[in-house]
C-alpha cells in the first residue's frame, strides 16, 4: 500500500510541475504573441525605464564601487604570495565585466524590481484592477507585461555596464590610496589586458537577467492569489525563482560564452 | 414598440475544480431594462458577471449581445467597447490622476488622443457624478470611499457605453453615502436610458432600481421577476431578503 502511495505522490508532483510548465509556457507565448501584435504603450514603457533602470542606478553603483574595492583588496592579498600583485588592476576589471558586474546587477535587481513588479501587478490583481483593464479594451499584457519585460531588457545591459564602470573604479580608488599602486600604470594595466569581449559578454548575460528578472516579475504578480497573503507569497516567489533563474543563467551562458 | 434583445445568457454553466458555481443560468436583458441580481454571499452573481464579461471561462452555455455570440475574439472586443463597468473594489488606478482614471480607455486605446478634450470630458463626467472638479488632478488614494465610488461611476459611463454594468455599488459605504450612490445611479439608468445590470444583495437597493430581478441561490436562478411580483411572492428565500 505504501509503494502505491509513494507511485502516486511522484506522480501528483509530476503532473503539477507539468501544469506549472504548461502555465509558464503559456504566458510567455502570450508575452511574445502581444508584444508582437502591439498596440506599444510607449508613456508606460518610459516610466518602468525610470522606475526600473534609473532608480535603480544609486544601489547598483555602491555594490559595484564596494565589490571593486573589496575585490581589488582580496586579489592583492592573494597575489603577494606568489609576488603576483600587479595583477589587480587586471583581474579587477576582468572579474568585475565577465562576472561580477552582471551577476550582481541581476541579484540586485531580482531583489528590487521582481518583488516591486510582482507586488504591484499582484495588489492591482487582488483589487479587480487587472478586470477592470480587460473591462477598458486594454490588454493587461500589453499595458503591463510588455513595457515592464522591455524596460528590465533594456535597463539590465546599462546598468551592467555603469557597474563595470564603478567596480573598476572602486578597485582604483583602492588600488591608488591604500595599495600604492601608481595611478596611471593602474589605469594602463586596466585597459592593457581588458578585452571587449570581457565587457560583451557581461552585457549579453545582462540583456537575459533581464528578461528573467521581467518575465518572472510579471508572471508571479499576474498569478497571485486572493488577500495581502497571496501578494505577500508571490513577491516571495518573485524573488527567489528571479535570483535562482539568474544564477542559473550565468552559469548556463558563461559555458556557452567561454568554454571553447 | 419592440424591444431589443441586449444581453442572451442561455444555459450557462460554470465549474471551479469540483464544485459548480454556476448551473444552467438563463436570462435575457431587453434594451433600456435594469436588471438586479441579488443573492447572499457566495451565491454566484458576481461570477456570472465575470462570465458575462468574458474574465472567466464557461463550461458551457452561450451569450449573446445585439444576438452576436460573445465568445469570438473580435465579437469580445466590440462588446466591451459597448460596456461600462463600476467594480465593487472601485478599481481605480492608483498611479494615475482621477481624470486619467475616468477618461482612461479612450486615453491609452485611442491611436492619437486629445489629452485637452479628454481632459474636459472627464471633468464633465466627474460634475454629472457630484464630484468637485478640482479633484481631477488628484489621485485615488486622496480621496473617501464615496468619491471613489463616484470616480468609477464615472469611469464606466465615460465612453457612453450601451450597457451599465454596476457589482455591489453600495458595498463599505455608510447607509447615507449608500442611499447617495443608490438615487445616482437611479438618476443616470434614468436621464441616458441606458440598459443596466446591478449585482447587490441589497433587496430595497434592487426593488428601487431595477426593471427585472434575478434571486441566485447555489448558483441556479431561483427565482425571477419584476419588483411588483418579487412583493407579491411566496419564494422562501426570496421573502427571507425582503422580511429579513
Amino acid at each position: 500500500m505504501k509503494i502505491v502511495f509513494y507511485i502516486e505522490l511522484v506522480g501528483q508532483t509530476f503532473l503539477i510541475f507539468l501544469t506549472k510548465v504548461g502555465i509558464f509556457s503559456r504566458f510567455f507565448w502570450d508575452i511574445l504573441s502581444q508584444a508582437l501584435r502591439g498596440p506599444f504603450y510607449t508613456k508606460t514603457f518610459l516610466n518602468q525605464l525610470v522606475q526600473i533602470g534609473f532608480l535603480s542606478l544609486p544601489v547598483v553603483g555602491l555594490t559595484a564601487v564596494f565589490t571593486g574595492a573589496a575585490l581589488a583588496l582580496q586579489i592583492y592579498s592573494g597575489g603577494m604570495r606568489f609576488n603576483a600583485e600587479s595583477v589587480v588592476p587586471s583581474i579587477v576589471a576582468i572579474g568585475i565585466c565577465r562576472e561580477l558586474g552582471p551577476v550582481l546587477c541581476g541579484l540586485i535587481m531580482a531583489g528590487r524590481v521582481a518583488s516591486s513588479i510582482s507586488a504591484e501587478i499582484g495588489t492591482m490583481k487582488v483589487t479587480e484592477q487587472i478586470d477592470a483593464l480587460y473591462t477598458l479594451n486594454t490588454n493587461p499584457y500589453s499595458f503591463l507585461v510588455v513595457p515592464r519585460v522591455c524596460a528590465c531588457i533594456l535597463s539590465l545591459p546599462l546598468l551592467t555596464l555603469t557597474s563595470d564602470i564603478l567596480g573598476v573604479f572602486g578597485g582604483f580608488l583602492v588600488g591608488v590610496s591604500t595599495l600604492e599602486f601608481n595611478p596611471t600604470n593602474y589605469l594602463l594595466n586596466t585597459v592593457k589586458f581588458l578585452e571587449l569581449a570581457d565587457v560583451i559578454s557581461g552585457l549579453i548575460k545582462a540583456v537575459f537577467f533581464g528578461l528573467i528578472i521581467g518575465v518572472l516579475g510579471t508572471f508571479h504578480g499576474l498569478n497571485t492569489t486572493v488577500g495581502a497573503r497571496g501578494v505577500g507569497k508571490s513577491t516571495i516567489s518573485a524573488v527567489v525563482w528571479s535570483s535562482i533563474s539568474v544564477l542559473a543563467a550565468n552559469y548556463i551562458l558563461t559555458e556557452a560564452l567561454f568554454n571553447k | 414598440m419592440i424591444k431589443k434583445t441586449k444581453i442572451e445568457v442561455n444555459s450557462l454553466n460554470k465549474i471551479l475544480g469540483s464544485k459548480e458555481i454556476l448551473k444552467d443560468v438563463s436570462f435575457i436583458l431587453e434594451q433600456e431594462e435594469h436588471l438586479v441580481i441579488i443573492g447572499s454571499s457566495g451565491a454566484g452573481k458576481s461570477m456570472l458577471i465575470k462570465c458575462i464579461l468574458g474574465l472567466e471561462n464557461i463550461n458551457s452555455g452561450s451569450i449573446f449581445f445585439d444576438d452576436n455570440l460573445i465568445s469570438e475574439n473580435s465579437d469580445k472586443q466590440k462588446f466591451l467597447n459597448k460596456l461600462g463597468v463600476c467594480f465593487q473594489s472601485n478599481a481605480l488606478f492608483d498611479s494615475y490622476t482621477v481624470w486619467e482614471n475616468v477618461a482612461f480607455k479612450s486615453l491609452y486605446n485611442l491611436s492619437s488622443p486629445n489629452i485637452f478634450n479628454l481632459k474636459k470630458l472627464a471633468i464633465e463626467r466627474l460634475e454629472e457624478v457630484g464630484l468637485p472638479t478640482n479633484i481631477a488632478e488628484q489621485y485615488p488614494s486622496e480621496l473617501s470611499g464615496g468619491m471613489q465610488k463616484r470616480v468609477g461611476i464615472a469611469r464606466s459611463m465615460f465612453s457612453e457605453p450601451d450597457i451599465l454594468i454596476f457589482d455591489e455599488p453600495t458595498t463599505g459605504l455608510d447607509p447615507i453615502m449608500s442611499k447617495k450612490i443608490i438615487s445616482l445611479i437611479g438618476k443616470i439608468i434614468k436621464n441616458s436610458k441606458k440598459t443596466a445590470i446591478t449585482i447587490t444583495h441589497d433587496i430595497n437597493l434592487a426593488l428601487f432600481l431595477a426593471s427585472k430581478i434575478i434571486l441566485i441561490d447555489n448558483g441556479k436562478v431561483e427565482w425571477s421577476g419584476t419588483p411588483k411580483q418579487a412583493m407579491l411572492s411566496k419564494n422562501k428565500l426570496l421573502n427571507i431578503f425582503l422580511n429579513g
